[in-house]
């Protein structure tokens, strides 16, 4: 491995994975942008994992379902993430190897998350039984939690970063704020 | 000041200012006590918080035509302290109790009386001490703190002679409390004349987990009073605020919702409010819960995987604390090796423990691969080793290390699954080490940056010497099976970060939420408020009981047959025997429970 290919292969790294992160912290409607349906705005979290690839958030892989539907571990991904709470991630930290031989890259990444602690869900509906009309609902964002986040994902995205490239996605929280609302 | 110095009457404001910062600074009421002690006579302010210290001297100086000198503002009860130059002026000033300033009534009082002076100091805590264990029931997970000024021992020992040292009471309180580490889901602060809860702001500290809180019969007036807790009692679930002036005053509809919506916005996770609902409890659980299922701190995709990861990873960590230099069979020419600081990722300031140990990364830095701050392409690739001597050279200049995985197993996570491509495993493990030695090898942190004054590295060395400590770690080993049973590590990231003492995968038991359910009878609001859904309530007793019974006491008397498991009959004695008290009724049911006959229970 040259140096020149060294310099090469990092680069689209870091773009890919805060674009990643991005998916996961889009908003079901802001002023600027709404989508068509729940399920065009579910869709786009996690938009470059493959159907098929590993997933495992928290120490929990997600099964993809046979019935009443075939499911991917991607689909059951999107649903369960949609019924978390809206985020905001940063990214921290990454270093990756390229597994000669493989085509496929390894990386490790050190984020920091936090959460919509207001109480409303991610599609922006509120559980209290009497609202304020006048003040405008927005994100009462709450402590940063530690995730570390190891993927494998395909050479490919130097040339297609738009494409599903990613193996496997291994999503840990490392560190819990003791003053969190939200229950992991 | 200076220019308030000059001209007449300007010396008196500089004594006054001088004495005033004195006692900000140091807080020592001795000195100024003494410098002063001659024409001075102490008295403290209550009910001034409406605007600033100085804006409520000047108007005790306008309206009450008495000067207050050297006033402070004592932290920790909020009370506002000051000096009058006589008795005269100071008995002036009582009667001027109960004047408005800034929307509230102003209280004063002599001063001068403190724990310290008043009690034994030690006899303080004892005294204290017995009354909370005596105020707590531990089955209940609660602590009755209702109408303290009455309890009779407290009022023998002075704690409530002067308002200096009624407004310590519960500060003490709370901190002797925490000290008690008691388990506390419920607290009933009724009937307490409380008019600001700012000497209860200790309380979100020490009962974090408050679910169930009474405030019933006091003398709340202002929605600012809960500024104090403000998004810190971060799991109540219940508030009882019946009898204070804060909601009885409103007569508008638009006026009460207002402040229902301010108390939510103060307590994110409050769902009942004097037994109305203003949450939908499930909906709001499932708002604040990640919707991921909980998987445990381990994750294995097979039980083949199991076994070999384990092992795995119990070896390479013990030989990594003994002797790195034996793990270097399991690399090759093209394995790779390296290593990043993420020093920003989040973690927990202990003020016990020394944490600068923690964050010093000192050694760490100039080898870190960290790619967001790693620009340069030469850099990037120079920081990876490649191949034995490259990672063995990389493993020295890491420092000595313990990790207590066999001990401590509960402080590590793994999570290992196929890795296909390279017929291969992954194995991440996060967790914590203990440093226990500098590197072998200090070349890198002379050699990675160039000498100069900008150069903190070497300034550490030269100067300082870098701390030993706790770090959290992150690591990723890319591991494949050689055909003749032994291992290959293709790739190896370790992310190194600050000390973390308290892992996300730990979950303490007390952090669970006690769902609503029938279950939850057992664990009963301060007083009894709400009927929780599914128990049985008032209207399932029989009609002749109905009859002769008010609705609160058919309540209570639910309340207790639920909570004692007594049939009604006795139940109903109970209640009577114990004056239609719930507390009494508890005492008295838990004082005769062993006389009591088997067929004085329902089961």
């Amino acid at each position: 491995m040259s140096q020149l290919q060294q310099q090469d292969i990092t680069q689209p790294i870091e773009p890919f994975i805060k674009k990643l992160l991005t998916s996961l912290d889009l908003q079901y409607s802001t002023p600027t942008t709404s989508y068509p349906s729940v399920e065009a705005y579910a869709t786009q979290f996690g938009k470059s994992l493959k159907p098929d690839g590993s997933i495992i958030i928290n120490g929990t892989p997600l099964i993809p379902h046979a019935s009443p539907q075939p499911s991917s571990s991607k689909l059951e991904f999107q649903k369960k993430w949609l019924q978390s709470p809206l985020s905001f991630h940063q990214l921290n930290s990454y270093d990756c190897h390229l597994i000669p031989g493989t085509g496929t890259f390894i990386i490790n990444v050190s984020a920091k998350v936090r959460f919509d602690e207001s109480g409303r869900n991610r599609l922006g509906e509120s559980a209290d039984l009497i609202t304020d009309h006048q003040r405008q609902s927005r994100a009462l964002w709450g402590s940063w939690f530690g995730v570390n986040i190891i993927l494998v994902v395909d050479q490919t995205i130097m040339t297609n970063p738009e494409a599903e490239v990613i193996n496997s996605f291994n999503y840990r929280f490392t560190f819990h704020p003791e003053d969190s609302v939200i229950k992991i | 000041m200076s220019y308030r110095g000059r001209g007449r009457g300007g010396g008196y404001h500089n004594y006054n200012n001088n004495n005033n910062n004195n006692g900000r600074a140091n807080f020592n009421h001795n000195q100024v006590d003494s410098y002063i002690a001659q024409n001075s006579i102490p008295i403290e302010i209550m009910g001034w918080n409406g605007a600033s210290s100085d804006e409520c001297v000047n108007f005790i100086s306008r309206k009450c035509k008495v000067v207050v000198m050297n006033h402070v503002v004592d932290p920790a009860t909020g009370v506002l302290k000051g000096y009058v130059k006589t008795q005269q002026m100071a008995n002036d000033l009582l009667e001027w109790s109960g004047v408005k300033f800034a929307g509230q009534s102003l209280k004063f009082s002599k001063g001068g009386d403190t724990f310290s002076n008043k009690i034994n100091p030690g006899n303080t805590i004892d005294v204290i001490t017995q009354f909370i264990k005596s105020r707590y029931q531990p089955e209940f997970k609660m602590l009755n703190l209702s109408a303290v000024k009455h309890d009779p021992i407290l009022v023998n020992q002075g704690f409530f002679n002067s308002i200096s040292t009624t407004s310590k009471f519960f500060p003490a309180l709370m901190k002797i409390a925490a000290d008690l580490k008691l388990e506390v889901l419920s607290v009933d602060l009724s009937g307490n004349e409380l008019t600001d809860l700012s000497t209860l702001s200790a309380m979100a500290a020490t009962f974090p987990q408050l679910q169930n809180l009474s405030l019933q019969n006091n003398n709340l007036s202002r929605i600012k009073v809960f500024e104090t807790w403000k998004h810190k009692l971060n799991f109540l679930r219940e508030l009882l605020l019946r009898g204070n002036p804060l909601l009885a005053n409103l007569t508008s509809a638009s006026d009460v919702e207002n402040i229902k919506l301010e108390i939510m916005r103060a307590f994110p996770r409050l769902i009942v409010v004097d037994g109305e609902i203003l949450r939908n409890e499930h909906v709001l659980n499932e708002s604040l819960s990640f919707g991921f299922p909980s998987g445990g701190s381990m994750f294995f995709q097979d039980d083949e995987i199991r076994n070999m990861a384990t092992n795995f990873i119990s070896n390479y960590l013990n030989l990594w604390d003994s002797n790195r230099a034996d793990l270097m069979v399991l690399y090759q020419a093209e394995s790779q090796f390296s290593m990043q600081v993420d020093t920003s990722h989040p973690y927990l300031l202990e003020s016990k423990t020394n944490n600068s140990a923690g964050t010093d990364f000192g050694y760490y830095l100039p080898n870190s691969r960290n790619l967001t701050r790693v620009s340069s392409a030469k850099t990037r690739s120079s920081r990876v080793a490649v191949g034995q001597e490259q990672i063995f050279k990389a493993f020295s200049q890491l420092p000595k290390t313990k990790h207590d995985l066999l001990a401590k197993p509960e402080n590590f996570s793994v999570e290992s699954y196929r890795y296909s491509q390279v017929n291969g495993v992954i194995i991440t493990i996060h967790g914590s080490f203990n440093e226990t030695d500098k590197p072998d090898n200090l070349d890198g942190l002379q050699s990675s940056v160039p000498s100069g004054p900008r150069n903190r590295f070497a300034y550490n060395q030269n100067k300082k010497a870098i701390a030993l400590g706790h770090k959290s770690f992150d690591r990723t080993l890319v591991v494949i099976p050689a055909p003749n049973g032994a291992m290959i590590v293709a790739s190896d990231l370790l992310l190194i970060r600050p000390f973390a003492s308290k892992d996300a995968w730990k979950q303490p038991q007390s952090y669970q939420i006690t769902p609503p359910s029938s279950a939850q009878s057992s664990n009963p609001s301060p007083v009894p408020a709400v009927t929780v859904h599914g128990a049985p309530s008032a209207n399932d007793l029989p009609p002749e009981i109905k009859s002769s019974l008010n609705p609160a006491q058919q309540e209570l008397l639910v309340k207790v047959v639920l909570e004692t498991k007594l049939t009604l009959q006795y139940g109903i004695m109970l209640c009577e025997q114990s004056s239609w008290d719930y507390q009494q009724c508890i005492i008295n049911f838990k004082n005769s429970v062993a006389s009591l006959p088997r067929e004085a229970y329902t089961t």
